[in-house]
Formats: C-alpha cells, sequence, structure tokens
C-alpha cells in the first residue's frame, strides 16, 4: 500500500467535494475526512485501490471544474474508480453511517414465517402450473 | 520438474471438489472405494471475510469477488472472453463457486428435460424429472437445504430438511403484488440452515450469503461435505492443477497428469476417473489430453467437446419504494421466486422462459454502483437525496433466461497463456441469441409490472452487462447418441468407458433454473449407477 502524501490528500479532498458535497444536510466528503483516515481505511482492505486512486488524481486538471457535471464531461478514464473510492471512505465515517442508517450488517435471529399456508393459498387455488413430462414418442 | 510420486492406485480420482465433485466423492466413499480428488484451488479462507463489518462492500470489490479476472487468485487460470458477451463468474478452490453462490436452491421442472418433444427446439435430455427427483430429496439433506413445501409449479416438493427463511418485507409487498396480478409467486428455497443442521450453523440474516458466510449456514460443501469425506479416508490434494486424462492402448482413462502446490508434475493413477470441474475446466482438460488415439481431445469422437456453451444471462430489474425495507436484514438468497413465465408461450414470439427471484439492492456504496442503477453517475448535488431514496427502499427482480444451446458457443484452448503450472488458458466465444435477447426484453417489461403493481415509485432496467456469467453449462453434452453428444445419460463418456463427466458442462439444454441442486443431483444419480454397475466397469489393468 502507498499512502498518500498532503499534496495529493489535498488534492483528493478538493475533488472528493465535487463528487459528494455538503447538502440535504450530511457532510461533505472532506467533512467526513474522506481524505485523511477514512480512504486509509479503504486502502486498508483494498490494497489495490491505492495506485488506482492515486493514477485518477493524476489524471485531473490543475484547476478543477466547478461541479461534477463539469468534471464528468471530461471524461477522464479513472474518475469512476476515484469516485468509487471515495463513496466506499465517505460512509466509513460513522458518523456519515449513523445518518443514513446503515453501518454494517447487524445478527438477527430467524423468527420463522408462520402465516405461510394463508399467504400462499391463492397461488395454490390456481392449480398446478408445470407442463408434465410427456408420454415417451408424444406431447403431454 | 516431474516426479513420480503418488504411486498408490485409488479406486476413483475425482477432479474438482466443488459440488458435483463433493458429492460424486461422498457416494464413491459410501461404497468403500478409496477416493482422491484433485482440486486446483485451496480451501475458504473465512478469516478475509468481511461480512461482520463496515468493510463488507468493499471486500466484494476484490477478495470476494466472484470474477476471476478481478479476484487475480493463483488458483484461477486464464480466460480470454474478448469475443464472449458474458463474463464467467466462478470460483476456484475446496467448495467450487458455490463458496460464492447466493445459495438460491430450485430444481428443473419437467418440462425441462423435453424441450425437444414440448417445444420442438433444442434435445431432450436422456432422463426425465422423475429420474432424478430421489436424488433431489437426497441433495436436499446433504446440502441443508430450507423451503416451504407444495409449489404448485413443481410434481412433488412435499418437504424440505428445515422450515424456509422469513421472506421479509420485500417478499411480502411482492407477493402481495403478485396476488393482485394473478401472478405466481413462492417463498424461497435456499442453501441456508435456518437451524443448526450438521456441519451448518443457523442463519442470522446478515444478507451477506455471497461474501464469506462466517455462520457456516450456506450449503456449500466446503461446509457440508468436505469435513465429512476426510473422516471417511477421502484424500483431497488442493493447490493441484491437472493437466491431463491419460489413457492407455484400449482408450481407457489410466489417471490424471497434476501439478502439486510445489510446481512438481505428478500422476494419480485410478481404475475411474470423474470429471467435476465445470463447464469451463472440464472442457479444457479433456481438450488438453490428447494422444494418438484421441488427437482432438478425449471423449471427443462427437467433435462436441466445448461445444454448446450455455451461459444464462440475468436481467435485473428495480424498484424503488416510498416504503423501508432494509433488505439487508435477511438472507440474500431469495426470499421468493416467481415462475410465472417459466414456460413456453409461443405467443410471445419466443420459446422457454425464464425464472425470477427477488434479490436486495444492497448497502450504501452499492447506491452509486453502475449495476443495477445505471443511468447517469450519482455524484454531484443529487448524491444524498438519490442515496436517502434508495438505501433501504428498494428491491429488484433478478430474472434467469434459460439459453438455448448453439454449436458456435464454445469453449476452446488458448495456447497464448498458461496458469501457474504452465497449463495452457481458455477462450470463451459466446454470442446471445436473439431468442434469449427476446425473452429478456418479455420478461423485463413483466418485472416492470410487478414492481408497479407492488407500488414503487420508479422503475429502473439494469442495463445488461458482462458480469453475470454464474451458470456455464453443456460444453460435454449428453445424450444417448454417441455421434452428437460425450457422455450418456449416467455421465459416462461414450469413448471412454471408465470415464464419468459429472458437472454442469454435461447439460443438453440450460433450463432457467440456478443449476446447482441438478447439478449435484445427476452427480449423485451418476455415482450411484458407477457404484451399482461396478462388477462390469472396465478398468485399466
Amino acid at each position: 500500500m502507498s499512502a498518500l502524501t498532503d499534496l495529493q490528500r489535498a488534492r483528493l479532498a478538493q475533488v472528493a467535494d465535487l463528487f459528494i458535497p455538503r447538502a440535504s444536510g450530511m457532510p461533505s466528503a472532506s467533512d467526513a475526512d474522506v481524505q485523511g483516515e477514512y480512504i486509509d481505511r479503504v486502502f486498508g482492505v483494498r490494497p489495490d485501490l491505492a495506485d488506482a486512486v492515486a493514477a485518477g488524481l493524476a489524471e485531473l486538471p490543475e484547476t478543477l471544474p466547478e461541479s461534477f457535471a463539469e468534471l464528468a464531461a471530461l471524461q477522464l478514464t479513472r474518475l469512476r474508480s476515484l469516485a468509487d473510492a471515495v463513496t466506499a471512505a465517505y460512509f466509513l465515517n460513522p458518523e456519515v453511517a449513523r445518518r443514513v442508517g446503515y453501518r454494517q450488517r447487524s445478527v438477527i435471529p430467524i423468527r420463522f414465517d408462520e402465516d405461510l399456508d394463508t399467504l400462499v393459498a391463492s397461488v395454490r387455488a390456481r392449480g398446478p402450473i408445470y407442463r408434465p413430462t410427456p408420454e415417451p414418442g408424444g406431447v403431454a | 520438474m516431474e516426479q513420480p510420486a503418488t504411486r498408490t492406485k485409488a479406486d476413483v480420482v475425482i477432479v474438482g471438489a466443488g459440488p458435483a465433485g463433493a458429492v460424486a466423492a461422498k457416494r464413491f466413499a459410501e461404497a468403500g472405494y478409496q477416493v482422491v480428488c484433485i482440486e486446483q484451488g485451496d480451501w475458504p479462507d473465512y478469516s478475509t471475510s468481511h461480512v461482520a463489518d463496515e468493510y463488507l462492500e468493499l471486500s466484494a470489490g476484490k477478495q470476494w469477488n466472484p470474477q476471476p479476472s478481478v479476484r487475480q487468485a493463483p488458483s484461477d487460470f486464464p480466460i480470454d472472453t474478448t469475443q464472449s458477451d458474458v463474463e464467467p463468474l466462478i470460483w476456484n478452490g475446496v467448495g467450487g463457486s458455490s463458496v460464492m453462490y447466493a445459495g438460491i436452491w430450485m430444481r428443473l421442472m419437467p418440462s425441462d428435460f423435453r424441450v425437444r418433444t414440448l417445444d420442438g427446439v433444442a434435445d431432450d435430455w436422456p432422463l426425465s424429472y422423475e429420474d432424478l427427483s430421489p436424488y433431489y430429496e437426497q441433495i436436499e439433506r446433504d446440502f441443508g437445504v430450507s423451503g416451504f413445501p407444495g409449489d404448485p409449479a413443481f410434481p412433488d416438493i412435499t418437504s424440505y430438511p428445515m422450515k424456509g427463511a422469513p421472506i421479509g418485507k420485500a417478499g411480502r409487498m411482492m407477493a402481495a403484488a403478485h396476488d393482485q396480478l394473478g401472478w405466481h409467486w413462492w417463498p424461497g428455497s435456499n442453501a441456508i440452515a435456518t437451524e443448526d443442521y450438521r456441519n451448518q450453523g443457523a442463519c442470522v440474516q446478515r444478507g451477506a450469503c455471497m461474501w464469506g458466510c462466517i455462520n457456516k449456514s450456506k450449503g456449500s460443501p466446503d461446509v457440508t461435505h468436505w469435513p465429512d469425506l476426510l473422516k471417511m479416508g477421502v484424500k483431497l490434494i488442493t493447490n493441484a492443477v491437472a493437466q491431463e486424462i491419460e489413457t492407455n492402448a484400449a482408450g481407457l482413462a489410466t489417471g490424471v497428469v497434476y501439478v502439486d502446490r510445489d510446481g512438481v508434475t505428478r500422476r494419480q493413477e485410478a481404475d475411474l476417473v470423474v470429471l467435476a470441474a465445470n463447464g469451463l475446466g472440464t472442457p479444457r482438460l479433456l481438450q488438453l489430453s490428447t494422444s494418438k488415439r484421441f488427437q482432438h481431445g478425449l471423449a471427443n469422437s462427437s467433435g462436441m467437446v466445448g461445444k454448446r456453451l450455455m451461459m444464462h444471462p440475468f436481467a435485473t430489474v428495480v424498484g424503488v419504494f416510498d416504503e423501508t425495507l432494509e433488505p439487508w436484514k435477511g438472507v440474500w438468497g431469495q426470499p421468493i421466486y416467481s415462475l410465472e413465465f417459466y414456460e413456453t408461450d409461443k405467443s410471445r414470439g419466443f420459446v422457454r422462459g425464464a425464472k425470477w427471484n427477488v434479490t436486495p439492492t444492497g448497502g450504501p456504496q452499492s447506491m452509486a454502483a453502475a449495476f443495477p442503477w445505471g443511468g447517469k453517475p450519482i455524484w454531484g448535488e443529487q448524491f444524498h437525496d438519490t442515496v436517502k431514496d434508495r438505501l433501504g427502499r428498494s428491491l429488484a427482480w433478478g430474472i434467469v433466461a434459460e439459453d438455448l444451446p448453439e454449436e458456435h458457443n464454445r469453449v476452446e484452448i488458448d495456447h497464448s497463456t498458461t496458469d501457474r503450472a504452465g497449463t495452457p488458458g481458455v477462450k470463451m466465444i459466446y454470442r446471445m441469441s436473439k431468442n434469449t435477447t427476446d425473452l429478456l426484453a418479455f420478461n423485463v417489461e413483466r418485472a416492470q409490472e410487478s414492481l408497479q403493481a407492488a407500488g414503487a415509485k420508479e422503475t429502473i432496467v439494469a442495463p445488461l452487462i458482462r458480469e453475470t456469467g454464474w451458470h456455464i453449462l453443456g460444453t460435454a453434452t449428453m445424450g444417448d447418441d454417441p455421434e452428437t453428444s460425450v457422455v450418456d445419460q449416467w455421465g459416462r463418456a461414450h469413448d471412454v468407458p471408465n470415464l464419468i463427466i459429472v458437472d454442469g458442462s454435461t447439460w443438453p439444454t440450460s433450463s432457467g433454473m440456478n443449476p446447482t441442486p441438478t447439478i449435484a443431483a445427476f452427480s449423485l444419480r451418476a455415482a450411484e449407477h458407477a457404484v451399482a454397475e461396478r462388477a462390469g466397469q472396465a478398468v485399466a489393468s
């Protein structure tokens, strides 16, 4: 894993806010420290993404556009990888996870459905829907 | 470096430790055979699973990704897909691709075995639903299947080993919609233990079945079969790449040449050779096994080895709802399924049909993915509102389309690439037929109607993407006629009496069902027959 330089992190913060701006009561990507702890956590699980992010940053124009739409219009080849990594880092922030209502999967013991006979009654009432095996040499 | 090593002759050597190989190994071992299994990969490492932490979606993009070209594991062999519409999704190791499957458990329907007779296309199977039915029942016990019996889409499903998992909010909503439309639906059947069962633990509904089930609830043979097989004395050789099936002057198989984990070439001799290496690996090994007698590959006098590749293209239609569904709180598998449009209705302009199952849409990262959402990227000003709309409020119909066999869809040896053992890779040539395209289009329209009936405020047809090749079938087809098929109804190669193929490569037609139950049932039936016929079995002396 190759850690990002300070310069790369600053650049990441800028472009990440084009992907995920502060809006609708939610923090922006840089508010959520995507460029710091959370991109490092992404690389911890997916070291293969470190090179993709570095390459994506290197591909950006020196002066970033004002909006994601303008950035997307440049049709940069690595933009999708960069956006995916930023998105993953963003949702790793616990406060973001709390606000969207999802952090990780939880253990839920099974409680069986007890009403299935009632639920399938109309399906059963319509009868078989399969074609039986035809007799040899003929169509059923 | 070649060493004779492994001089002990086995009764049977099996190539592949996935569902087909594990089932055969179990039956042979129960009958007292000395069994050796050669597996190109290793055991799944569940310690790398992230199903219980916040990194689940990240790990699904690499380590637990079913696409070999993404995963790039040492056990994966090169597959050239430049001439294929679909990417193969497989996992090479103990348990096979079922380590990464969703556990969806569907038998075939009777008509699947009689496509020629009923619909005038492709070929009938040389066996019937009734021939396979008792083996399904045994396999369902062995894989720890849960479900709700009595579906009128099948003749005789009267019980499952365990009660089905809850169908959840999403399942109930779609069931109500189908009742309103008068369309079939049924509670999902899955190879997912809903209570502690043999080697399986009770499912805890993380909805992460495909990315390393640490509870061992999912019925994959690394859990359901191999621990017991090892205790029974079956010898499992992992990280061993099979390179050739050897034959003698009489045309009988004598054993398998493989490269072990240290790069040493070895030879496992056996009376019977069983191939369970899936629709890619099996034709690859047959095509690599050339000799003076079998110049075009082993068991290939028909010329059909590698041909008739079928891939089950998938379609997905998403519904976005106002209601909170929290689809990650349940099994991933299939909460419910529908076979309303499975049987042929020629007025639709195509033959055969498709199976649908409700499927979750995932966690927050998945809300920004190109699949299944398609269309414009969601980033920018609308990012948060789009995530809020989709996350926990969406579900999808996954649609498995029957794919009819065509000889030009095929698997060939690719001598320009090699795996870690120096064995040539394969090339897939696969194009979707018009029947399949029309079939998918029809079902996509009906799925939109289904979701709208359930109250979806928006439906999204996922782009047809390449990464859907879970089911690789047909490349060593089964039939009664040695001139047009590779194996008979017992999986026995027409050309080589002591070579048996038990995986999905034997399928004459693909059905529209998830194939693992039928692959396993066929393997059990084939092994059972071999055991019964042991006294008359021709073997190399």
